[in-house]
């Protein structure tokens, strides 16, 4: 196969990160008429509130460490599969952001407003939520302890803690600055996001130089940064201001995606048809917000300065450092360097310690930190420990799905979803995965976030 | 896939999902009567339904016309039969759901009216 490497990481396993979305099945709601949605929603809300016919009785207790995506998901089902199971979720957030609808917030489709939830809407009955974040991982004496000093023991430790963003990466960065002096980034918060399309929209304004970084490693929704460049440009030619401004993209590696047949389409696509300048090799050193500088670090060119007028820059990403510097990241290999939880890529169990699971963002797995593979890693992961709860082995395995609507402009994406071998799989046949539909993104703008809700019930395969 | 399906639309709906319960409910209570012959009845089927496929019908040429823009794309964005066929059948299952949601009340009203108009004529009689 072909060495694709957008990450410029040296491990072929960090190189094949894209972005969030899950399964979809719109057509099924657009026939909806008003007796079959009102019987549906009877019949889903008994659904909603059922125990389930053969959950196994247990007395274990279990520890869920975030409550994001994936712990949320997680707790639900757990909270079916088990009875009497004593489940724990420790996460001091309150706030839930949908991330996958950031992109739109951060290029002025979306308001901030539509991607903010609460957690305690999803948080299920009979689940304990300790309002803390968990500073020591003790895998060793099967316990945790919170940052207000609580220790919690477990049977049985669920790792669904997400990721960092690493500004301190990038020698004057600071996440303040996101929304001030040019500097964008789509990843973190709706705030941030909100900040990015506020600098975008001065941009669009005046024109000028744009520069589009993706930063170097494993990252989530990886193909966020293509997506921000892409709708920029766009956006540009709406206001008829294309011509005044002129657009760089930063790959760190020799690729812009990691599925090869659309990193070829990529590679074709931004300079030949959206005239956008790609630049290999190429990783941020350093910004000089005041002056609007970047320092560059390039195979080629070594270490040189580059004016902006508007600049997208996200940080690299690692694991939490309380995940990061505990026994359960991983101590060697393609992952140890952002201290990615060890977990089998296949059954999500931990490596060392086989009563330590993990799902989403802080897993050690080549590719998917998307919510899309959450969707798919927690039916697996969920599976496989209480068959270890049944002093089973465990026999799920998780294939890698991971999507990404690629949104190339605003009304039209390519829906690509693949797996650890690269190989499209998609949901819906009829639908190209290789080509731009205005049906991937009605998916997009419509669809998954009420496919993503459910799926934080536990509601979604 | 079918619950996936439910509960996606559930979400879907959100805080629409109450008024679209309560429709329902509205409909499959004026359906009752008719059935039972309270206060109206099944005359005038033919008209009732036929207006109700012209509302569902002015619903699904509108949706055509209208929908990649409420959706902030455009025309050009529409690649290939799967992008029109997927408006099409987007488009008739919202004026199929405009039908079935405004069928009841028609057909209440136009069983109710010549009902009446059958009783005045049976009094003068």
């Amino acid at each position: 196969m072909t060495d694709h490497n957008p990450s410029g990481s040296e491990g072929l396993d960090l190189k094949r990160l894209v972005e969030a979305c899950t399964r979809r099945d719109f057509l099924k709601l657009s026939g909806m008429g008003t007796g079959a949605v009102a019987a549906g929603a009877l019949g889903a809300g008994a659904l909603l509130h059922s125990e389930p016919a053969r959950a196994v009785r247990t007395d274990a207790r279990i520890v869920i460490v975030g409550a994001g995506a994936a712990g949320l998901n997680a707790a639900n089902r757990l909270r079916r599969a088990l009875d009497g199971a004593e489940i724990t979720l420790v996460d001091r957030r309150e706030d839930h952001y949908y991330q996958p609808g950031l992109t739109l917030v951060a290029t002025g489709v979306w308001p901030q407003s539509k991607t903010e939830d609460r957690n305690e809407r999803y948080v299920p009955r009979g689940v304990n939520w300790v309002k803390a974040m968990v500073e020591e991982y003790d895998p060793e004496n099967n316990r945790i302890v919170t940052d207000e000093g609580e220790t919690l023991e477990y049977d049985y430790l669920v790792v669904t803690t997400g990721l960092e963003l690493r500004f301190d990466h990038i020698e004057g960065m600071d996440a303040d600055l996101i929304g001030s002096h040019g500097i964008g980034c789509v990843y973190d918060n709706p705030r941030h996001a909100a900040a990015t399309w506020s600098a975008i929209d001065d941009y669009l304004a005046e024109g000028g130089k744009g520069l589009f970084i993706r930063p170097p490693g494993a990252i989530k929704c990886a193909g966020a940064p293509l997506k921000m460049t892409m709708i920029t440009e766009h956006r540009l030619r709406q206001r008829g201001m294309r011509g005044n401004a002129e657009l760089h993209y930063y790959a760190p590696g020799d690729g812009l995606f990691s599925q090869p047949d659309i990193d070829d389409f990529l590679k074709r696509h931004f300079p030949e048809e959206r005239d956008i300048n790609v630049h290999w090799h190429h990783r941020v050193k350093g910004i000089e917000p005041e002056e609007k500088r970047v320092t560059f670090e390039s195979d080629e060119d070594g270490e040189y300065t580059e004016s902006y007028d508007f600049i997208h820059l996200p940080p690299s990403m690692s694991a939490p450092k309380p995940l990061r510097e505990s026994e359960l990241a991983a101590q060697e290999g393609s992952h140890a360097d952002g201290g990615w939880l060890e977990v089998d890529q296949y059954t999500l169990q931990h490596k060392r310690y086989p009563n330590v699971f993990g799902v989403g963002d802080c897993c050690g797995v080549p590719i998917g930190k998307t919510s899309a593979t959450v969707k798919n890693m927690t039916p697996v992961m969920v599976e496989n420990l209480v068959q270890v709860i049944q002093d089973r082995d465990p026999s799920a395995e998780f294939d890698g799905y991971t999507s990404c609507p690629l949104i190339t402009e605003i009304g039209q994406a390519i829906l690509v979803e693949f797996n650890y071998d690269l190989e499209m799989v998609p949901t819906f046949g009829f639908i190209s995965p290789y080509r731009e539909h205005w049906m991937a993104w009605v998916m997009k703008e419509h669809l998954l976030l009420p496919a993503y809700n459910a799926m934080l019930h536990g509601r979604m395969s | 896939m079918i619950m996936e399906a439910i509960a996606t639309a559930i979400q879907f709906l959100g805080g629409t999902l109450p008024a679209v319960i309560i429709l329902a409910i509205v409909n499959l209570i004026l359906l009752a009567l008719l059935i039972a012959r309270v206060g109206s009845s099944f005359r005038n089927f033919g008209r009732a339904l036929g207006s109700a496929l012209g509302v569902g019908g002015v619903v699904a040429i509108l949706s055509v016309f209208l929908l990649p823009a409420h959706t902030g794309a455009s025309w050009a964005n529409l690649h290939g039969a799967v992008d029109y066929l997927g408006l099409f059948v987007i488009s008739a299952g919202l004026g199929v759901a405009a039908a079935a949601a405004v069928f009841p009340p028609i057909q209440y009203l136009l069983g109710m009216g010549s009902s009446s108009r059958r009783q005045h004529q049976s009094a003068r009689a």
